[in-house]
């Protein structure tokens, strides 16, 4: 049985020297300490990290990762960390009246205020493992293939600030109402304005919020043309995060002047970062997007790999390796005489539109003009998406090497009108089959188009646009389930008739290999290819 | 006898001998209009002092005065010689100080030691090795060792008890208050508590308030007894109860001139107040003197004996 015994004497460790602040540093390790092994910021600690696990590891959707916009994109997921340090700290400073010790706590020596301090402290230890999980997922992403651009320190310790700020609050409110229900209130208020921000992408009050969300179905920009006042906005957090502390402090009994006058700097702060966040983009950004837009050669970079040259915005260049391997991939079975020695690919932005009913076509002239002056003429456009995992990813790739084999097959770019845009007859079957072989995971991007298609037509890309029929799509299938060699073979043998405008789809497909009946007569005659 | 008066039994070591630790000197406190403590005035030296009164007399008022939790609302108070209204000398005693709140309230989602390393920090130990040191050595003191890595929601009540204490004792406090330390330990706990406050009785001062007036008797050698925020008697435990001396008797059936009166084990009452006329009295206890003390307190006059019964060891 445990008993009461006597105690030994001479053995106390001494306070420390009373105004050292080693106290409030002792208590704010502790309850720093604590924060980390909370179960709310535990918990959505760990749901980020999951996130993040199943984005790249289940769905593969991190590849071709633009980097600044990732940098961004970290954001909303750490909002998670900041929503599980809001609980935590919540909790912990209503702990005292939750639990009744706050009569007794008031005998110790560590006043109030010095306690609120502590807790405000012990925030800092959760922001730090929070920017070291967004540096760590940024780098990780950094290190995969084709990524493009680089991060923003300031949008990286966007997510941190978000974390500190929701600590603060959370102290603040514990002072203000010993509720327990307050916290998940607040939350859920704060909740509601991040994603009404997040509704509005394109509206700058929404820069007042934590984060400040874009039109994440657009694809990639160059880091020039962002309108993001990352700095600004880092500042505006961390002049937050110090308003809700030194208030906290204030509320907790630290009367000093001092604290008076940086809470009222830091409030001034606030509503002039806040007022400066939300000043719509300079008009010289829009001029700036408008000639990026048609006529990117300004500002873009070539390279030549081996016949062809790629031209990009700096930050993209490297991603001509991908574009290159789609590109050799179709050539291979271009017999050499019905090459054009002068491919290019050129990268292209697509029109930024505020609302999701704007228009965005494709300034097809201006590109076709800019390509002339540039000794470019004929270069076959791309984006600034890439990759499998997605699906404006998929149908990047899968509409370059569309668009690729189309240029290849019809001798023109190509285009986006309605009509322009489509592909019939042997042509079509022929450039799908290219398209489709070229590469690992262009059969997979094209299926993936088909899949979310319906219609007699299906378009092909992101930038420029190739359409063709579900029957030409059928055969092509088809014939991508033969050994691509012989197909291939077959292609370099009969290229000038199956590249004629009149072969004929089921032409090409036996041409190429298929065992294609005659189509009887009529069939097929409500295409939009048969008046040909 | 006027009730109001303090009483003066036996000569109290260390208070009386100039070295008080703390010092009241008419100590009011009021909530709006109740006036909880009116005119306290007492000193406290080394050894164990115990308070005793009524509910709502004032003692956890007077404990929590001297612990610097509450402000009085006029007299002076003086621990270790300073003021506990200058913010300085506030922050000097409470390094000094050890307080045993009545119901101090726990993190349940502490481990014990986790709790009174937490309360170690608040009182400024802030070396980290020292300090986890000086936390065993506290909950070795009051027997918890073996359960300081669980949860206080995991404890009983009574070892929670011995948590709390185990707290004040952090730092080995000059002066130590405890409100009602022993509510909720057993009788063999309760044992091994006085033994604890009696060694920490020696060479410090401990002020226990209490309603167990067996360990009063055990433990102090002074009791100061409140009611309706005054000092109704401080003096030595003897002298306390010596004020029942001849005042205590049995009888057959309930006596009506009893002040209090139940019937024991052995079937007779035992009365305490003015016996009447050839009563056989009986030894008096503290808690006989304490009774007749309160009694008097709420009827606001001294009970007088009869003549030849009065008693011989309380002086007014």
């Amino acid at each position: 049985m445990s008993t009461i015994q006597q105690p030994e004497r001479a053995r106390t460790a001494p306070p420390a020297p009373p105004g050292t602040g080693a106290g409030v540093r002792a208590l704010a390790l502790t309850e720093g300490r604590r924060l980390l092994r909370h179960p709310a910021f535990l918990g959505s600690l760990l749901l980020c990290v999951a996130l993040w696990v199943y984005e790249s590891v289940v769905a593969g959707s991190s590849g071709f990762p633009v980097l600044h916009d990732e940098d961004r994109l970290v954001q909303s997921q750490l909002l998670l960390i900041a929503a599980g340090t809001f609980l935590a700290v919540h909790l912990a400073a209503i702990r005292p009246a939750r639990d009744g010790t706050e009569g007794w706590f008031l005998s110790l020596v560590l006043l109030p205020w010095q306690r609120a301090a502590a807790l405000l402290l012990a925030v800092l230890p959760a922001a730090l493992l929070t920017a070291v999980l967004a540096g760590a997922r940024i780098g990780w992403l950094a290190a995969q293939p084709g990524a493009a651009g680089s991060p923003s320190p300031a949008e990286l310790a966007a997510g941190p600030a978000a974390v500190l700020v929701a600590g603060t609050l959370a102290v603040l409110l514990g002072l203000i109402t010993r509720s327990v229900a307050a916290g998940p209130i607040a939350l859920a208020c704060l909740a509601i304005v991040t994603v009404v921000g997040a509704l509005f992408p394109f509206e700058s009050w929404r820069w007042w919020g934590l984060i400040a969300v874009e039109d994440e179905l657009h694809a990639a920009l160059p880091s020039g043309l962002l309108h993001r006042p990352a700095g600004q906005h880092l500042l505006y957090l961390l002049l937050l995060a110090l308003a809700c502390a030194t208030a906290a402090l204030l509320r907790a009994g630290l009367k000093a002047a001092s604290v008076r006058v940086l809470l009222a700097v830091s409030l001034a702060g606030v509503a002039v970062a806040g007022v400066l966040n939300a000043r719509p983009a300079p008009d010289s950004l829009a001029a700036a997007r408008q000639r990026a837009l048609d006529a990117p050669s300004e500002g873009q970079t070539c390279v030549k790999e081996g016949e062809l040259t790629y031209c990009a915005f700096p930050e993209f260049l490297d991603r001509h390796k991908e574009w290159a391997r789609v590109s050799e991939g179709i050539l291979r079975w271009v017999p050499g005489d019905a090459r054009d020695p002068r491919y290019t690919v050129r990268q292209h932005i697509t029109p930024v539109s505020e609302s999701s009913l704007g228009q965005t076509t494709a300034p097809i002239d201006a590109w076709a003009e800019d390509d002339r002056k540039a000794g470019t003429s004929g270069a076959v456009a791309v984006g600034t998406a890439w990759g499998d995992g997605s699906d404006l990813g998929r149908d990047a790739t899968g509409g370059f090497a569309t668009a690729f084999a189309a240029r290849v097959v019809t001798g023109e770019p190509a285009r986006s009108g309605p009509q322009d845009a489509l592909l019939c007859g042997g042509r079509s079957v022929l450039t799908l089959w290219l398209a489709g072989q070229a590469a690992p995971g262009t059969a997979e991007a094209l299926r993936s188009r088909i899949d979310r298609s319906f219609g007699g037509l299906i378009g092909f890309g992101t930038v420029t646009t190739v359409e063709t029929e579900q029957s030409d799509i059928d055969l092509a299938f088809r014939l991508l389930n033969l050994p691509a060699a012989d197909v291939g073979a077959k292609a370099k043998a009969h290229w000038a008739e199956l590249t004629a405008k009149d072969t004929s789809s089921a032409e090409a497909a036996r041409l190429l290999g298929l065992d294609v009946p005659e189509q009887p007569d009529g069939y097929g005659k409500d295409s939009m290819c048969s008046p040909r | 006898m006027n009730p109001e008066t303090t009483t003066e039994a036996a000569p109290v070591p260390s208070a009386a001998a100039g070295e008080a630790m703390v010092q009241v000197t008419g100590l009011t406190v009021r909530y709006r209009r109740t006036v909880a403590l009116d005119g306290v005035t007492l000193s406290l030296g080394t050894g164990v002092t115990g308070l005793l009164g009524p509910n709502g007399a004032g003692k956890t008022t007077l404990l929590r005065a001297l612990a610097t939790v509450l402000v009085p609302s006029d007299g002076s108070l003086s621990v270790f010689g300073r003021d506990p209204l200058e913010p300085r000398s506030r922050q000097e005693i409470r390094r000094r100080l050890g307080y045993l709140p009545q119901a101090p309230g726990f993190h349940r989602h502490f481990t014990a030691f986790e709790f009174v390393d937490y309360v170690a920090i608040l009182k400024e130990h802030t070396d980290r090795a020292a300090r986890h040191e000086e936390v065993r050595r506290v909950l070795d003191a009051v027997g918890l060792s073996e359960v300081r890595g669980k949860k206080l929601k995991a404890l009983s009540g009574g070892m929670r008890q011995r948590v709390a204490l185990a707290s004040a004792l952090i730092g080995d406090p000059e002066l130590l208050i405890l409100d009602e330390p022993t509510v909720g330990l057993d009788p063999e706990q309760r044992l091994r508590f006085r033994e604890l406050v009696a060694e920490l009785g020696e060479g410090r001062t401990v002020l226990l308030s209490t309603h167990q007036t067996e360990d009063v008797s055990a433990l102090c050698h002074r009791v100061v007894v409140l009611a309706a925020g005054r000092v109704r008697y401080d003096g030595s435990a003897r002298g306390l109860g010596e004020l029942a001396d001849g005042r205590v008797w049995f009888s057959p059936e309930r006596e009506p001139r009893a002040v209090a009166g139940w019937r024991t084990g052995t079937g007779l009452f035992r009365n305490i107040g003015a016996p009447p006329p050839g009563a056989q009295t009986a030894d008096a206890t503290l808690e006989d003197g304490y009774l007749l003390l309160n009694s008097a307190a709420e009827s606001g006059m001294w009970p007088e004996p009869e003549a030849g019964t009065r008693p011989e060891g309380g002086t007014r």
